[in-house]
């Protein structure tokens, strides 16, 4: 049996092109492994080669129509029998991607495929019932661990060997249920788990409860004339200086700066610090994230009744569901106090 | 956030380019925004027409508070 085929799919940066500048990169191809290719044939040894690297700019892959098309129609046309997306760690566009190559090569093609990212990326709890995804950890400080990751699970799918469990293998838990016999019963290991919650010891929930729950929509506005709207961005929006300090990542808090005398964000006096993408745009015209000239011009229209006089921020990058959660429950409070009868939202 | 503001019955007009994620999330009104880097602008358009086209972006989330939907929405 000749020696597997495998295309590794890797972003612009990691392809060596550039960083958030070159986001907008169409798909390319090098040939053999490039970038962290190179690490992942020599986890492979002489069991598999990567005859090709073939990427793509994470806005181009996100943004364009057809996009994904041609990124698997450079792959098929390297006849791979594996394909390698990643790792993404904790970069959503990215870990996006990964997961639909995958998905897409694994359908259309027939082929094995593997990525790996971060839990809490996005593209994790979407793909992870599709394609095997590596657990990494959060940064490119874990590709070393990631590719090893990737590299077995690879050999493992494509050989048809059974795999473990998600612990044991490392990869996130793709929902699928293998019955086996416990030594102990149900009951028994309830038991236990409750009394060691009980006794504050440490223990392991077998199922963690997940976190996606669907929500009832509000009911909808009926007089918008009369409404209050408040304006809220995960964009990283802060006045120039960041003088309370946003994260750029990771965020601990939210801020509410006052507009209620504001026409307008001027790239003077604001910009963005969202760490995700680049902010080039955004600080030349902070109102193509917080999109303020717009809403008062449409407020003095008399479209809706009144813009709530502050404007809520914080960076959305990376943060945590729990984490987001909170911010909106706190924001909540003044949203209430105030009566607002409505939101508009913005992120990337 | 978008899911916690509609939780307390506030409706919530949530604009952004990765508006499939924002489907799989959750997220009920969905307006799909321009791009990554400019969620609401056009730069490639004269300043004038960019502040047209982000008038009418708004104006259609204004639309989508005053929509009523059954569930998860993508509003073109």
């Amino acid at each position: 049996m000749s020696t597997p085929r495998v295309v590794h799919y890797l972003n612009q940066f990691f392809a060596g092109i550039g960083a958030e500048a070159e986001a907008d990169t169409p798909p390319g191809r090098k040939e053999g492994a490039a970038g962290p290719a190179i690490a992942l044939q020599q986890a492979l040894g002489d069991r598999a080669r990567v005859v090709a690297t073939v990427y793509c700019g994470d806005n181009y892959a996100v943004e364009r129509e057809g996009a994904l098309d041609e990124i698997l129609a450079l792959i098929a046309r390297e006849q791979p029998d594996i394909v390698v997306a990643g790792p993404a760690f904790a970069a959503g566009r990215y870990g996006l991607t990964c997961g639909e190559v995958c998905a897409r090569a694994q359908a259309q093609l027939g082929v094995t495929a593997v990525s790996g990212m971060h839990p809490n990326n996005p593209g994790a709890d979407l793909y992870r019932t599709k394609v095997y995804l590596a657990r990494t950890r959060d940064s490119a400080l874990g590709m070393g661990e990631a590719i090893q990751a990737m590299a077995r699970l690879a050999l493992k799918l494509h050989a048809g060997e059974r795999l473990g469990s998600p612990q044991a293998e490392g990869y996130l838990p793709t929902g699928q249920r293998t019955p086996y016999f416990a030594e102990r019963t149900a009951a028994q290991r309830a038991v236990d788990m409750l009394l060691r919650k009980a006794h504050g010891e440490a223990y392991t929930t077998e199922w963690p409860v997940p976190e996606y729950h669907r929500v009832d929509p509000a009911p909808p506005i009926r007089d918008l004339s009369r409404a209050r709207v408040a304006i809220v961005s995960s964009g990283g929006v802060v006045p120039r200086g960041n003088p309370d300090r946003l994260e750029a990542a990771y965020a601990t808090k939210w801020l509410k700066y006052p507009i209620a005398d504001l026409e307008t964000l001027s790239p003077e006096q604001w910009q963005s610090v969202h760490g995700g993408f680049d902010t080039t745009n955004i600080n030349q015209d902070p109102n193509r994230m917080v999109p303020l000239d717009a809403l008062r011009a449409l407020e003095k229209e008399g479209k809706f009744g009144a813009l709530h006089d502050q404007l809520y921020t914080t960076t959305g990058n990376t943060a945590p569901i729990p984490t987001m959660r909170r911010f909106a429950q706190e924001i909540l409070r003044d949203l209430q106090d105030a009566e607002v009868a409505g939101v508009v939202l913005t992120s990337a | 956030m978008a899911k916690e503001f509609e939780a307390a019955g506030i409706p919530v007009a949530y604009i952004t380019t990765l508006d499939s994620l924002a489907q799989s999330v959750g997220a009920n009104r969905i307006i799909p925004g321009k791009a990554i880097v400019n969620v609401t602008g056009d730069p490639t358009l004269p300043p004038e027409d960019e502040r047209q086209y982000r008038k009418a972006l708004i104006a259609k989330a204004l639309e989508a508070l005053t929509t009523p939907v059954e569930g998860v929405t993508i509003l073109r």
